[in-house]
């Protein structure tokens, strides 16, 4: 009799867990925790497609005291998703990072350096108005300012052997923009045709490494770089988020810078 | 073998139950498919973020997710009369219309037709990825609320390149950057996008010539005069812009995400072009710009005068009189200070339009408004006296006691609450009858 009661139960279990799963996040990007006071944007990546509307009121930035830092986040009309819904895109107050701005000139950076902060999200609702399943913290400890573009020649290339599928990798000397990485460089062969691999992005976003689709052959590649790529406080490869006027290394946005690398036989 | 079958009978019962709930949880989609039966394909649009009017009764509507731009003739019968709207509750009369639950109906945007006085509010059918939009007309007289028809007659429509495709041939748009159109606005002949993207700060202010043709300029990047000594410059994009002749010039106002507002001479905007904007203020701490109005008021002494309003997103708003913003956009730009909230010119005030979500000249005694109704929570459609910022029927004052008589020095105040409450829709509580 009591099995009976043990299986009519787990069945009803079973049943009733077949509701939608509640959403959660899965990462938030940069994965580092030391952060410098200049950052300008935040990644939360959430494990299903969420609601558009309403979320940025919900995360709160609270220091080492407890005391939540208010209006830290720009907060757009529309909030920034992408198209999957997915992945909320948060911007710090753009007005307290530039400088000579009277808010920066009053207040400073939002984050200061040697401060601890933690992130809070909770109460965000998927699309079927369902809350995320546990909040989420990231623990936050500031740095002195980000005032280094992004350079080419200070990155590490490790080329793969011939006849391999090893990986191509680029190291970077400093945390770069995780949606920026996988955007904003690509691999062609001599003629500028593209290789076909998966790119991953490693140890909190200072490695980019390009796995073939097929083996390497030998011959001459070229890594292509996007000067738009940006590191986590808008720095990029044309120069600083906040630069003086007339000082960008290009007149216009998005030239392509090369890098030439060859595999030997 | 009873027990079995009462436990098998309940189990059956139970997980219907059960998936029941699945099912309720998923009510977007029910209702979408219930939906689907009132709402042909004729009404529905792929997204509609942004909205527009042009020339011609033509309404541009950007969608972001598409990243499209479409050009869609309106008809409009012109009104003349000043009829205000006072739909309390607009969200919940959306929602049976379209039958969706009211939570699921998220208005994107609203502008009032210039000749109809129509309302056009954008809405997208709830929180799905995939979700369409419809645009809402919603006539101020009837009251009446129809659905734009989208037919391909009368439907233009281009997309918007996105940067990172078109700077080399394989530099495929990827899923890692979207566009999010923040504004759209047409100026002699050209429809201006101004956009951020999910990802980078990359310029991407879009420079649309109108009737679309194949071609389509990016302004490549703005750089934004600051007086300070240290002159710099941000890779910031514009939140919200208007057009507007400033001593006879036409000028791009623009309110960029670092806050400042901007003065852009139109004639600079070009492709390739050294394009120098100028900050003349800046609009406060914390600051999220909805949307730039130009609007005329009268000030007590019966005078009219034209001021700039910004409402923002989840605070007060701010009102500058051009005069002012005329002077700036002549000066040298805004020298280097310290301060919290708005400041840079001469009269900046803050509006209380925390509650606005979205706002438009509907005549030239009314602004049309989108606002959140705090006792409710539900969403309004409703006007107010251009330069007065609130609704009288929003407060209770003495005013509103029933035994409360105007002095003789109140006759100003006595004339315009009745003229008020009428236009609230109050003519009931006028003080002709209310025997005061």
């Amino acid at each position: 009799m009591k099995s009976y009661y043990l299986i009519f139960w787990l069945i009803v279990l079973t049943a009733c867990n077949k509701q939608v799963e509640k959403p959660f996040v899965q990462a938030v990007y940069p994965t580092s925790s030391v952060l410098p006071e200049n950052l300008l944007r935040v990644y939360i990546q959430f494990s299903k497609p969420m609601k558009t509307t309403g979320n940025i009121e919900k995360i709160k930035l609270i220091d080492e005291q407890g005391i939540e830092v208010k209006n830290i986040f720009f907060n757009n009309v529309h909030e920034l998703w992408n198209k999957e819904q997915t992945q909320l895109t948060l911007i710090l107050d753009p007005a307290r990072v530039k400088k000579g701005l009277a808010i920066n000139e009053a207040l400073g950076y939002a984050l200061k350096p040697n401060r601890k902060y933690i992130l809070i999200i909770e109460d965000l609702e998927d699309v079927y108005h369902q809350k995320m399943r546990t909040s989420y913290k990231k623990s936050i400890t500031a740095e002195n300012a980000d005032t280094q573009i992004p350079e080419p020649e200070n990155w590490k290339l490790n080329i793969p052997e011939v006849k391999s599928k090893k990986s191509f990798v680029v190291r970077f000397p400093q945390i770069l923009d995780y949606n920026s990485l996988r955007q904003r460089l690509i691999v062609t062969d001599i003629r500028n045709n593209p290789i076909e691999g998966v790119v991953s992005i490693q140890n909190q976003e200072t490695q980019w490494s390009f796995q073939p689709k097929t083996y390497w052959e030998s011959g001459d590649y070229i890594l292509h770089i996007n000067t738009r790529l940006e590191d986590p406080s808008g720095n990029n490869l044309n120069g600083l988020f906040d630069h003086k006027i007339g000082s960008l290394k290009y007149k216009k946005e998005g030239v392509i810078e090369k890098i030439p690398f060859t595999i030997n036989p | 073998m009873k027990v079995q079958l009462i436990l098998l009978s309940t189990l059956l019962l139970l997980s219907v139950s059960c998936k029941d709930k699945t099912n309720n949880e998923t009510t977007v989609a029910l209702n979408e498919e219930k939906s689907a039966t009132v709402i042909d394909d004729n009404i529905l649009i792929d997204g509609a973020n942004v909205l527009a009017f042009g020339p011609d009764n033509i309404l541009f509507v950007g969608d972001s997710k598409g990243s499209k731009l479409y050009a869609i003739a309106t008809k409009a019968d012109e009104l003349k009369d000043a009829v205000p709207y006072n739909m309390e509750g607009f969200d919940i009369m959306m929602a049976e219309k379209l039958n969706i639950e009211s939570r699921d109906v998220i208005i994107n945007d609203m502008k009032i037709h210039p000749i109809s006085q129509e309302a056009y509010v954008s809405i997208k059918l709830g929180h799905q990825p995939d979700a369409k939009s419809v645009i809402a007309v919603v006539n101020p007289v009837t009251k009446d609320i129809q659905l734009l028809e989208i037919t391909n007659n009368d439907t233009q429509s281009i997309s918007i390149n996105n940067p990172a495709s078109s700077e080399l041939m394989f530099w495929k748009e990827t899923p890692a950057s979207s566009l999010n159109i923040t504004d759209i606005d047409y100026n002699e002949g050209y429809v201006y996008v101004a956009g951020l993207t999910n990802s980078e700060f990359a310029s991407t202010l879009r420079k649309i010539k109108y009737p679309f043709t194949d071609s389509q300029e990016m302004v490549n990047s703005v750089e934004i005069y600051h007086a300070v000594h240290t002159q710099n410059e941000t890779r910031a994009p514009i939140r919200t812009m208007l057009f507007d002749e400033l001593d006879g010039k036409s000028t791009l106002l623009a309110s960029y995400t670092c806050t400042p507002l901007v003065t852009i001479p139109t004639e600079d905007i070009q492709k390739d072009a050294d394009v120098k904007g100028k900050t003349i203020a800046e609009l406060g701490y914390g600051n999220t710009p909805i949307d730039m109005l130009v609007v005329t008021t009268q000030g007590f002494d019966g005078s009219m005068s034209k001021s700039l309003i910004v409402t923002n997103k989840n605070r007060g708003g701010t009102m500058i009189p051009l005069n002012s913003v005329i002077a700036g956009a002549k000066g040298n730009g805004m020298a280097g200070q310290r301060a919290m909230f708005a400041t840079g010119l001469d009269g900046i005030q803050e509006i209380p339009t925390a509650n606005v979500m979205q706002v438009d000249i509907q005549n030239p005694q009314m602004l049309g408004m989108v606002r959140r109704n705090i006792e409710t929570g539900d969403i309004d459609l409703v006007s107010e006296l251009t330069g007065t910022f609130l609704r009288l029927s929003d407060f209770i004052s003495e005013y509103d006691f029933p035994d409360y008589q105007y002095p003789e020095a109140q006759a100003g105040t006595k004339q315009y609450h009745d003229m008020v409450k009428q236009m609230e829709g109050y003519a009931d509580l006028t003080s002709e009858k209310m025997g005061r």
